[in-house]
């Protein structure tokens, strides 16, 4: 009993740190779509997250329904606040780091913000973060899986022998 | 109160605290025509073609001292409102000093303005707003019809009135009228070049106000361009502009005319001679190109007309 828990929650940690990765690279494709709405179409902020959220996953797509909505309304004061809002409530249904909403955040800062190229450099800031992610983990990713499953193995094991 | 769509869209584009005194006021918005805003200065709102102050407590006063006075943060909240979070969206508008927004209001904007080559780049610090509320007046342009339309064709029609004269209105009646059709005329196919989405005001491209069933609408194209361009794809009846007068537009009408389309077009001023000191203008009227002048005044209120011309000039009616 004991050994097979050790080993669901080495299961557990490794499909934790795939469903991350997969939500970054999930993330990362909604960036590069807001930016080509703000570069091409020079698409409200509202209407693109709109349009985004029929293109993406249960999860960002309500937080960008819900971020569209409240921009829509306009009785929230000013951008940045409902853009850290918004990724609050986005914390509590995904699988990305404290981290990862750090730098979200900091997107929410340009956001609405001035010009077209002030909007550009701030999303390809923030692709620019995701990319190194992405590389990093797409090397270590297989590494860690392997490493979470083997030691939360043993640790049952061990755990197990201690118990007898 | 109830609220209407209408009225909303007006509202919700307005800082909260001026929207709750708004709300408070209870305005009839079919009577309400502009909103000023002024950094640090008194609310104004024209209402029933009179000036009132938006009172601290929410009712209208015409005592200064009982103002509201507007602060930057009234207009920091109520530009992030009308461009929707967005102003890189709108940095064209922004750089002909006005945005429309949905409803087809037009918001006029000023400021800093700052310069790039000689060229103005944009208005950096936007202190002063003035909210235009466009009204749909649907059967204002039923008494003009008769006047334009001749063995069932309509004449290439210049309608005149100086700003706020109600020459938008007319002109959206009018193609709603030519495009359904009404008595005495069949229904035509009408083009509409909306650079500033006043006329149809389309919101993602689908008209908000009532335009007709044969209207298609070119939205925030450039007028010269746009004509063309409806022209060569759409082969419509009729062509409709609002405020022509650039060197552009005039070519553009002359082309029109040669392909046998009629104009109906809008432009700024109190009396034809205002047209023939304008520089472009003047070829059209001296070559009679327009055939019915329909100039526009306040005599009856707003969108009244004061007088219809023939190419001419020749007074066909007046005041009515």
């Amino acid at each position: 009993m004991v050994i097979f828990g050790g080993i669901a929650a080495g299961i557990k940690t490794s499909f934790v740190m795939k469903k991350r990765f997969n939500e970054i690279i999930e993330l990362r494709k909604i960036l590069s779509w807001l930016r080509g709405e703000i570069s091409y179409g020079f698409t409200p902020l509202a209407e693109a997250f709109s349009k985004l959220s029929k293109r993406t996953t249960p999860v960002f797509s309500d937080w960008l329904i819900s971020l569209c909505n409240r921009l829509f309304v306009t009785e929230d004061g000013d951008f940045s606040k409902i853009w850290e809002e918004e990724l609050s409530e986005l914390s509590k249904n995904t699988y990305l780091k404290k981290g990862d909403m750090e730098n979200l955040k900091e997107l929410g800062k340009t956001l609405g913000f001035l010009d077209v190229k002030m909007q550009l450099a701030g999303i390809d800031m923030e692709i620019e973060e995701l990319d190194s992610k992405i590389k990093v983990m797409r090397e270590e990713l297989p590494g860690k899986q392997k490493t979470a499953l083997t030691l939360a193995g043993l640790g049952g094991v061990m755990l197990a022998m201690l118990l007898i | 109160m109830d609220i209407t769509l209408q009225d909303n869209r007006v509202l919700k584009i307005l800082s909260m605290k001026i929207r709750n005194l708004m709300i408070k006021s209870i305005i009839d918005y079919e009577r309400l025509t502009e909103l000023r805003l002024r950094i640090n200065e008194p609310l104004i709102l024209k209402y029933d073609n009179r000036e009132f102050f938006l009172g601290r407590v929410g009712y209208l006063t015409e005592k200064k001292e009982e103002a509201y006075i507007v602060s930057a943060e009234d207009i920091r909240d109520t530009v992030e409102y009308i461009s929707n979070y967005s102003l890189y969206a709108y940095e064209d508008e922004v750089r002909q000093g006005f945005i429309t927004i949905s409803g087809g209001h037009r918001v006029g904007l000023a400021g800093k303005v700052t310069i790039d080559a000689g060229k103005i780049k944009n208005v950096k610090y936007i202190t002063f707003i003035n909210i235009r509320l466009s009204h749909e007046v649907k059967g204002c342009a039923k008494k003009v019809i008769p006047y334009i339309v001749k063995d069932g064709k309509i004449l290439h029609t210049l309608i005149i009135s100086p700003p706020g004269g109600g020459k938008t209105t007319m002109l959206r009646d009018i193609v709603r009228l030519v495009s359904d059709g009404t008595e005495g005329l069949k229904g035509k196919t009408v083009g509409v070049v909306d650079e500033r989405s006043e006329i149809a005001a389309c919101y993602m491209g689908a008209p908000q106000n009532d335009v007709g069933i044969r209207t298609d609408i070119l939205d925030c194209c450039p007028k010269a361009e746009g004509m063309l361009m409806l022209i060569r794809s759409m082969s419509p009846n009729v062509i409709a502009v609002d405020e022509i007068g650039s060197r552009e537009d005039i070519d553009a009408i002359s082309y029109v005319i040669n392909c046998g389309c009629s104009i109906i077009a809008t432009v700024h001023g109190n009396s034809i001679d205002d047209i023939r000191n304008k520089p472009g203008l003047r070829k059209l009227v001296q070559e009679r190109v327009f055939e019915r002048y329909i100039v526009l005044g306040r005599k009856n209120g707003v969108g009244s007309v004061s007088d219809i011309f023939d190419e001419r000039g020749n007074r066909l009616a007046y005041d009515f």
